[in-house]
């Protein structure tokens, strides 16, 4: 049985995989909640393999999948500051989970790792330099779902496609350079609020409002919560909204702004990652809803008809991983249905394959 | 027909001040007849100070302390008395008029007060212009003065480019939006580059990049109006700049506070004073010097801080150029826009994709005196490095608001 953990605060997501399928569960952090989760599985159950998700590893932890042990908490707790709630929470269950299941296989999976191989022109922060050398600088997010685009995109094709630029489409949706399975850019920073705006974030904003807010006597935590959960689609639209609110046919004109809005930073992020990688072969979107989202990608190709994009007319019917593209396109466009859990899954199973490939 | 007026033009730089003096008819003459620009003012850098004057009485370089705007406008102004050369209006550049100028205008007691409200919007720019135009009433009390904004030329873009994404509640009661900034000098490019490229204004696509010694930004032009600029609510984001750090997660000004012990009373002049190239590089502010330094192996700072801002101004063209649906033309302008050839070497390389194809000949040989096209024949993007003119434009502004009041 293999049970993987991703903190969602005030919740723990929980999967656990194996014999005879998947479960999701929520849990609900109350009282000793590390010793509450990991008491449902009973300890005489084969509890083969625990998977952690870290969400922000920083400059620290540079491997998406790596075997957790106790000198790796201590890194782990180095990296707290940077997201506390969610590291905090993987921190916490990390260290129950080594304490009390020894005989089991503890992996961390880090959502930063991928983003690592970032060069230092990118990475830095023009803040200074004093600052950036402890370590402060743009860590990017999602890098997990980012490598698996790629890694997908290049299965597609049998043709030497080098140049990807991959757009995560969700209510937190990202964009990456990549160059030949290598990040180039990203839209995330030092944490996932940076970019395109999301469901409650508000992405790009100019720094200068912060300053002015807390000067106003608003409290960190008030800030917090107004940038990172009342912006973003629910600012603008009044209310909680998904993407799915968002791009599906909005009547209302606040839902509308929300979607001009986000088209047009789509585009420009777009436009700002195709000159980090000087040209581009593949426009790869990815989704947990690909059909939903099909009609707002094809809106995102047709602003990009200027670079050579065409799409074909057959592009609304078909099985996923899909091409939009045409065959006169200049650039070729994938669509990925995109399942989190799955990823993660296989992350964790090619881990283990890779470790017992290596005679020890 | 018009009397003739000599319309004298400040223009605050964030480490240069600009001056010059119009002659003005019926139509303002673009050649000015008497210019100064005061370089490095209270720049922490490796060269001195100096004020470069150009006039028929007077043209010469003086070198010596320039510590704040005050006192580069006050040497400025004694030179102009000295050499008899005649003012009798003064205009500035005032780059951020918030929600309370649209336009140029007249600066009497409650405009002035009104200015004075405006100084925490721009806290590089707006305080030391409000010095300079002290220093005027206290120097030329008796010649009338006006303001001509930055953010006016940006009235055009869009609300899906303006709006923050933050609850309507903040926007309303902090009056958050993009306003963008160096709007004087877009207004000059966007009238003056299509006749030097050939091409019609209409439907035009340009990207513009201004380029200053202190300040940098770039516009997304369509028809000769602003679709978008890098500047927002302040002139704080954006492209990095001398000592301006850009773009930044906005969660970042929140752990500066949180896990660095940043005082928020010192967070602003981190970002705005200690941050961009002088941050990156550490011994200096001005690009020109951090160039110097670059290929040195004891400065990989100086590398590391160029390469970083050609990088962001790169990314920024392409985003524009997206948005823009396609580009027909790149202009380069101001100071380091116009002058530095290795900038737009370096910005061009990585946007072939979008048709871009250097003259890298005709690029080094562009000294910036004069408009130069600098595309290959073979670019389906026209590239331009053109001298910008905000200080024509404001005089024009300045006439504009005079005509019919009977004063020269």
């Amino acid at each position: 049985m293999k049970v993987l953990f991703d903190p969602a605060p005030p919740y723990l997501r929980c999967r656990v995989f194996g014999h005879g399928g998947a479960a999701a569960h929520l849990v609900n952090l109350q009282g000793d909640w590390a010793q509450t989760v990991l008491r449902q599985f009973d300890p005489a159950a084969e509890l083969e393999t625990v998977g952690y998700v870290l969400y922000n590893g920083g400059n620290r932890i540079r491997a998406a999948v790596s075997r957790l042990s106790r000198s790796a908490l201590q890194t782990i707790g180095r990296c707290v500051p940077l997201l506390p709630e969610h590291n905090s929470m993987t921190l916490q269950l990390a260290a129950y989970g080594l304490q009390h299941r020894p005989a089991a296989r503890h992996l961390l999976l880090c959502d930063t790792a991928f983003f690592t191989r970032l060069s230092p022109v990118v990475r830095n922060y023009a803040l200074p330099y004093e600052m950036t050398r402890t370590g402060l600088g743009r860590y990017g997010a999602f890098g997990l779902c980012h490598e698996w685009i790629w890694q997908q995109t290049r299965a597609q094709t049998s043709a030497a496609l080098q140049k990807v630029i991959s757009i995560s489409l969700g209510d937190h949706t990202s964009l990456a350079a990549i160059h030949n399975g290598r990040p180039r850019e990203t839209t995330t920073g030092l944490t996932a609020l940076e970019g395109v705006m999301s469901s409650g974030g508000c992405g790009d904003i100019d720094p200068t409002i912060v300053f002015l807010l807390k000067t106003a006597g608003l409290s960190y935590s008030d800030i917090n919560r107004i940038l990172c959960n009342e912006s973003g689609f629910a600012g603008l639209a009044g209310r909680p909204c998904t993407l799915g609110d968002i791009v599906s046919g909005p009547a209302r004109p606040e839902l509308a702004l929300a979607k001009r809005l986000l088209h047009y930073q789509i585009v420009k992020q777009i436009g700002a990652m195709l000159s980090a990688l000087g040209g581009v072969d593949a426009f790869s979107f990815a989704s947990e809803k690909p059909q939903a989202m099909l009609p707002f990608v094809l809106e995102i190709c047709q602003a990009l008809a200027f670079l050579g994009v065409r799409c074909r007319p057959a592009a609304r019917r078909g099985r996923w991983p899909r091409e939009l593209s045409a065959a006169d396109s200049a650039v070729r466009v994938f669509v990925h249905r995109y399942d989190r859990w799955a990823v993660m899954q296989a992350a964790l199973e090619s881990f283990g394959n890779i470790e017992q490939e290596q005679p020890t | 027909m018009q009397a003739a007026q000599h319309i004298l033009v400040f223009n605050c730089g964030s480490s240069s001040l600009g001056c010059k003096i119009f002659q003005a008819g019926d139509v303002v003459d673009p050649r000015p007849i008497f210019s100064a620009k005061a370089h490095r003012v209270g720049t922490q850098g490796s060269e001195p100070a100096f004020v470069q004057y150009e006039g028929p009485a007077i043209s010469r370089k003086i070198v010596g302390p320039l510590p704040d705007h005050r006192v580069a406008a006050r040497q400025i102004l004694e030179q102009i008395k000295l050499h008899g050369v005649p003012v009798n209006l003064i205009g500035h550049r005032f780059v951020h008029g918030g929600d309370l100028f649209q336009a140029a205008v007249i600066i009497d007691p409650i405009v002035m007060q009104a200015l004075e409200q405006c100084a925490s919007l721009a806290p590089i720019h707006n305080p030391v212009t409000l010095s300079v135009i002290h220093e005027c009433q206290e120097t030329l009390p008796a010649q009338l003065q006006f303001a001509a904004f930055d953010t006016a030329f940006h009235a055009s873009i869009p609300d899906y480019a303006y709006t923050y994404p933050v609850p309507p509640r903040i926007c309303q009661r902090f009056h958050f939006r993009k306003y963008g900034f160096h709007g004087l000098s877009y207004a000059y490019i966007a009238r003056a580059a299509p006749a030097v490229l050939g091409l019609a204004p209409e439907h035009l696509r340009m990207v513009v990049c201004h380029l200053g010694t202190g300040g940098s930004s770039v516009c997304a032009m369509r028809n000769g109006r602003s679709l978008d600029n890098s500047m927002g609510y302040s002139p704080l984001t954006g492209l990095m700049m001398s000592t301006r750090c850009g773009d930044i997660d906005p969660m970042l000004t929140l752990y500066l506070m949180l896990t660095y012990d940043v005082r928020p009373a010192d967070l602003l002049e981190l970002l705005t004073e200690k941050s961009g190239l002088l941050g990156v590089a550490g011994f200096s502010s001005d690009l020109r010097d951090i160039i110097r330094k670059v290929g040195l192996q004891e400065q990989e700072r100086a590398a590391l801080a160029f390469r970083m801002y050609v990088h962001r101004l790169r990314k920024y063209i392409g985003s524009y150029v997206a948005a823009l649906g396609g580009m027909d033309a790149l202009v380069f302008t101001d100071d380091i826009g116009v002058s530095n050839w290795l900038v737009r070497e370096k910005a061009c390389q990585g946007l072939q994709g979008f048709g871009v194809r250097l003259d890298r000949e005709a690029n080094r040989r562009a000294a910036g005196a004069t408009a130069a096209l600098i595309s290959s024949k073979h670019s389906r993007v026209k590239v331009l490095a053109m001298p910008t003119a905000e200080e024509w434009v404001v005089a024009e502004e300045g006439a504009r608001l005079t005509r019919g009041r009977g004063r020269t």
